[in-house]
């Protein structure tokens, strides 16, 4: 489809902000009168439209392919892992809510007093560590797991050529 | 009744759980859509949106109201997911989930327009072309397409939230228009 | 009110015993083991008994040396800095927890330039080795572990 010539009163830039409802009175009226008479900017404004609406599309998209429930649920657990936020600490003075802090401290005195027989030891059976994501000046990397102790190694060849981070992990 | 604003803010200063729950349920997908539109990344904007909230969770004692809630969310959200794509180049996934879906959801249906294979490949070409397009452009013109075109915010608004000046938003808006423009300008006419 | 009174004092006693130790386990001690890896004439350092065991699972090196320990306690956010031979700089950055793991973010810097970065979760008292990079004759390999 070709684009009808523009003229000099066409700016992009303006149509833009009158897209977006940011133009003064006096140049909304402007662009209002030079519509009717300019293809090439109505072409633009619908170009505006077509492109939100593409856009509000792949958003809509993206919001359907995540489980929004289990998200907030999960968020809710690591909130409440967190503890809660302050609850106002002048309430634990209250003679009724005395008792918890009271049996925890007992417990607390009674925790240190006795030697721990034992170390904990990490769980056999998961890698001893995890790896969420890796970036560097490498040309290749691999990734290991001891069969024994689920040790994690991790081993990664410097880039002797070094062109800078981006060109090497281009090459993996 | 939902609760209004002041009154959600004063319930989170409290610590109270139920308000939490109505800050989580009423601004997750604007907060997801934000960090998504930024990062391009599925896993990462769910990863954003947790530290949004668990930040939001931490400083509420500092919220003085005197921007929305939505403003500071935001503003959390843009702080985060930038900082998340300015530190992570390039992430590698370890257990091999894939990185971006090229599948759109649509379901075929017979007998409709739809059922047109031809149509609905080029809505997918489209779509394809769109994405690359939004993935090129800066991170900071991203941001201020997606709260103009997601979150319909004035340009004064949108400077609040990324503290730039209203000029700057305008000439960055225009920019990511015209180069997702020039991106699709072969499928002028389709859609 | 005398219950009152002797359930405040128990409680500040259990806090004096308690906090400091609670303080210290908010920090984390990690432990970076600095071995050099090569084919030369067999060699196991003796201060890696335990460590060239597993080790030996995945590589198959004749000799193994110990060339430096460290010892780091740092609160989350914070970076601490072990200096590695050849110029090299590993940055050790805890930035939370999740379950029994701690998250934090691996790096190395050589003559300044960022070669190496990785975020991962180590399980508390979990070693990972990262290895690769030349020295003399040989790799290193830095083993990391959550104490």
């Amino acid at each position: 489809m070709k684009t009808p010539p523009r003229n000099k009163l066409c700016s992009t830039e303006q149509l833009s902000r009158f897209h977006d409802g940011e133009l003064d009175a006096r140049e909304r009226r402007q662009v209002e009168s030079h519509l009717p008479n300019c293809p090439s900017c109505r072409i633009v404004l619908e170009d505006f439209d077509r492109l939100g609406h593409l856009y509000r599309r792949q958003a809509d998209q993206a919001l359907a392919a995540v489980d929004m429930s289990a998200l907030e649920q999960s968020l809710l657990t690591r909130m409440q892992q967190r503890g809660g936020a302050s609850a106002g600490w002048r309430t634990w003075l209250k003679p009724t809510r005395l008792l918890i802090p009271v049996t925890v401290a007992a417990l607390a005195l009674v925790f240190f007093m006795i030697p721990r027989p034992f170390n904990s030891v990490p769980n056999g059976s998961a890698p001893s560590a995890i790896i969420n994501s890796f970036t560097g000046s490498v040309t290749s990397v691999m990734l290991f797991e001891t069969p024994n102790t689920h040790q994690t190694i991790i081993w990664f060849k410097e880039d002797s050529t070094a062109n800078g981070e981006n060109d090497a992990v281009e090459n993996l | 009744m939902p609760w209004d604003e002041p009154t959600l803010v004063a319930l989170l200063k409290q610590g109270r759980e139920e308000a939490y729950k109505v800050l989580v349920q009423r601004y997750q997908e604007k907060v997801y859509l934000l960090a998504y539109g930024i990062t391009l990344d599925a896993e990462e904007s769910r990863d954003i949106v947790q530290e949004v909230f668990l930040k939001a969770f931490q400083s509420i004692g500092k919220f003085k109201g005197q921007a929305r809630l939505a403003t500071w969310l935001h503003r959390i959200t843009v702080n985060q997911s930038l900082n998340w794509r300015r530190r992570w180049k390039r992430r590698l996934r370890w257990h091999h989930h894939p990185i971006e879906s090229e599948e759109d959801g649509e379901s075929l249906e017979l007998g409709t327009d739809e059922y047109q294979a031809a149509n609905l490949y080029e809505r997918r070409e489209i779509d394809r072309a769109f994405k690359k397009a939004l993935a090129q452009l800066p991170e900071d013109a991203r941001a201020v397409y997606i709260l103009k075109e997601i979150e319909g915010l004035s340009y004064e608004e949108i400077g609040r939230t990324l503290n730039l000046k209203k000029g700057t938003v305008s000439s960055r808006l225009f920019y990511a228009r015209k180069r997702l423009q020039e991106a699709l300008s072969a499928y002028r006419g389709s859609v | 009110m005398p219950l009152r009174i002797f359930s405040i004092l128990l409680l500040a006693a259990s806090l004096m015993l308690i906090l400091p130790t609670a303080w210290a386990a908010d920090n984390v001690n990690i432990g970076i083991k600095t071995i050099l890896a090569s084919n030369d004439k067999q060699y196991q350092d003796p201060q890696l008994k335990g460590i060239i065991d597993e080790l030996q699972t995945v590589f198959r090196f004749t000799a193994y040396r110990l060339l430096g320990q460290d010892r780091l306690s740092l609160a989350t956010g914070e970076t601490g800095n072990v200096s590695l031979p050849g110029g090299r700089v590993l940055s050790v950055t805890p930035t939370g927890s999740r379950g029994n793991r701690t998250q934090m973010d691996l790096g190395i810097t050589k003559a300044g330039r960022r070669i190496f970065e990785t975020r991962i979760e180590l399980l508390n008292r979990g070693t990972i080795t990262v290895g690769g990079p030349r020295h003399e004759n040989g790799f290193l390999l830095l083993n990391i572990t959550s104490e």
